[in-house]
């Protein structure tokens, strides 16, 4: 296990291309996430000036509705890292290397959970990425903090973790289904962002609600700012148990067809 | 007899229409030097991909060291197929390092293998700028990582230039030097008679041949000759039992020998009948044309 672990961060820690991506999603994450607020800021002026009624005002960092409204930003990235993923999965096929790990004796199993292993020290890594900004925020903005109103709705940060874990293993998938770097992003890239939503939106509600990237969006539903009690909507502030399960039902199921295919294929 | 290092029964592997390894049997022993001859195409390398558990197998088991193949077995078996397969982006020591993490020995043999393939040097230059013959010799001190018992070349040689083939070669049979047990493939008959000690010969994934080297090559030996009196020689080897045909091109004399005499019987004839044999030597392109007709054969 500890030498899977220095196996594969040997792969990655030297890879020009892989700290450039990383540090291009990390410097997204750290804007989009404090550049959040003065944005909707500017929008809520807008609103307010042609407002017949007054709009509270109060900040997306403060304890601890960060978390829910952080957590929701930052779900908007995952993509970044979904490519980066397919990058680095398919340079495998491409320069062959899996072959020669595999012939130099390392068991095909090892090798998926290598994989497993990265997608979830990836996926901790943008969490912690998360935690440490809205903790700055959150100090920053609150006036009387408490731990208790720190820890509040601190789960909605493992709910994340799940969020892009599960993201990140339909991203393993593709790339190890696909096997080429171009083909794997451009076949995810349309599922995601093209296929699913037209079918979410043809299909019934009930049948929709069982598409995969729609349940790992429905997790962590839309807070509720300023601007949403406007519109006099209400979203929910909490996440349902049954989202979670069919989501680490999906991450098992893409783990599990990427194993098969590992296993069984010709390398 | 020496141990069983590697068996393989009834083996099979089929692409579609195509099969490209067909019923092998194999049986490579401890210290054997063996090559694996055959055209593009004859299931050298899906033979030795299977072997290695990289390809699927549809009939037939293998065993290496008399065990069923694992994980933990081919890291007692350091190789090298088809092509230098490495991290483009890292250098030479941490491809290394990579290989000996899965193979579970020190990183103190890193050095030690560079200077043996004569990387050291360039063991601080990122993969993607050795030139091929580089690529091939980092390939060969991966295989050599954890001074492992039974190393397997697949076409070490292919596509390099005469100074880098004489190179590999040289490797190559330093290795075998050591008592090592070595696998290796080739489409090159030149390149098993001069490294290996054994050869099966494959066509369309059959075996046509299996058997010692000198076996291979002895039912029609042709060697060509040079001497200060080769009237003299040319009317005595009319008379030795040795030689089935003798003729002359170019001033040389072409001998075809009978199966049981070499070289060497030749030249002890030719001396002891007073003829000193300036030039003596093996023609190439008869032992090629065996080759060509050995596989012929089998059409």
């Amino acid at each position: 296990m500890k030498n899977i672990i220095h196996i594969e961060l040997r792969k990655l820690v030297k890879s020009p291309a892989f700290w450039i991506i990383l540090g291009l999603y990390t410097l997204s994450l750290v804007t989009v996430l404090s550049g959040t607020e003065s944005f909707i800021n500017h929008v809520v002026e807008n609103a307010r000036k042609n407002s017949p009624i007054p709009i509270p005002s109060f900040s997306l960092y403060a304890f601890p509705y960060v978390w829910h409204n952080m957590t929701y930003v930052a779900g908007f990235l995952k993509f970044l890292l979904a490519c980066l993923v397919i990058l680095f999965i398919t340079n495998e096929y491409t320069y062959r290397t899996i072959r020669q790990n595999i012939i130099n004796g390392m068991s095909r199993t090892s090798y998926f959970g290598s994989k497993v292993i990265s997608l979830a020290l990836l996926s901790l890594f943008t969490s912690f990425i998360l935690v440490m900004n809205s903790l700055i925020l959150g100090f920053a903005v609150t006036e009387e903090i408490t731990l208790v109103l720190i820890l509040d709705k601190v789960f909605f940060v493992g709910v994340y973790f799940l969020e892009v874990f599960a993201f990140l293993s339909f991203a393993f998938m593709a790339a190890t289904l696909l096997q080429k770097a171009g083909l794997a992003i451009i076949v995810f890239t349309i599922y995601v962002l093209i296929a699913e939503p037209i079918l979410a939106f043809r299909l019934p509600e009930e049948i929709a609600w069982y598409l995969p990237m729609k349940s790992i969006g429905r997790m962590i539903d839309i807070p509720n700012t300023a601007l949403m009690k406007l519109f006099g909507v209400n979203f929910r502030e909490t996440v349902e148990w049954i989202d979670m399960l069919m989501v680490v039902a999906y991450s098992s199921i893409f783990l599990f067809f990427s194993y098969l295919k590992i296993r069984k294929s010709d390398i | 007899m020496n141990e069983v290092i590697l068996n393989i029964s009834g083996l099979t592997r089929r692409f579609g229409s195509i099969t490209a390894v067909d019923a092998l049997d194999l049986e490579v022993r401890r210290g054997e030097v063996y090559g694996i001859l055959g055209p593009n195409g004859s299931g050298k390398t899906t033979t030795l991909g299977i072997v290695l558990g990289v390809v699927n197998r549809d009939k037939g088991s293998f065993t290496w060291f008399g065990q069923e193949p694992s994980a933990r077995i081919r890291q007692r078996v350091g190789s090298t197929l088809e092509m230098p397969l490495f991290y483009p982006y890292l250098n030479g020591i941490d491809n290394l390092r990579i290989v000996a993490d899965i193979r579970g020995c020190s990183y103190d043999f890193i050095d030690n293998v560079l200077q043996r393939v004569g990387l050291f040097d360039r063991r601080y230059s990122r993969f993607r700028t050795y030139s091929l013959g580089m690529k091939q010799r980092l390939a060969i001190a991966g295989a050599m990582l954890g001074n492992p018992e039974v190393m397997i070349f697949d076409e070490p040689t292919n596509g390099l230039d005469p100074q880098g083939i004489a190179e590999i070669r040289e490797l190559i049979l330093s290795i075998a030097a050591e008592g090592k047990t070595i696998i290796m493939a080739s489409h090159l008959l030149d390149e098993v008679e001069k490294t290996c000690t054994h050869v099966a010969v494959l066509k369309k994934g059959k075996k046509v041949f299996s058997g010692k080297v000198s076996e291979l090559l002895r039912n029609e030996l042709v060697v060509e000759l040079r001497c200060d009196l080769p009237e003299k020689l040319s009317s005595e080897l009319k008379n030795w039992d040795g030689c089935a045909a003798v003729s002359t091109e170019n001033g040389l004399i072409i001998v075809k020998l009978n199966q049981g005499y070499h070289a060497g019987t030749l030249n002890r004839y030719a001396f002891d009948n007073g003829v000193e044999i300036n030039h003596l030597a093996i023609r190439h392109e008869s032992l090629e044309k065996h080759f060509l007709e050995l596989l012929a054969e089998h059409q």
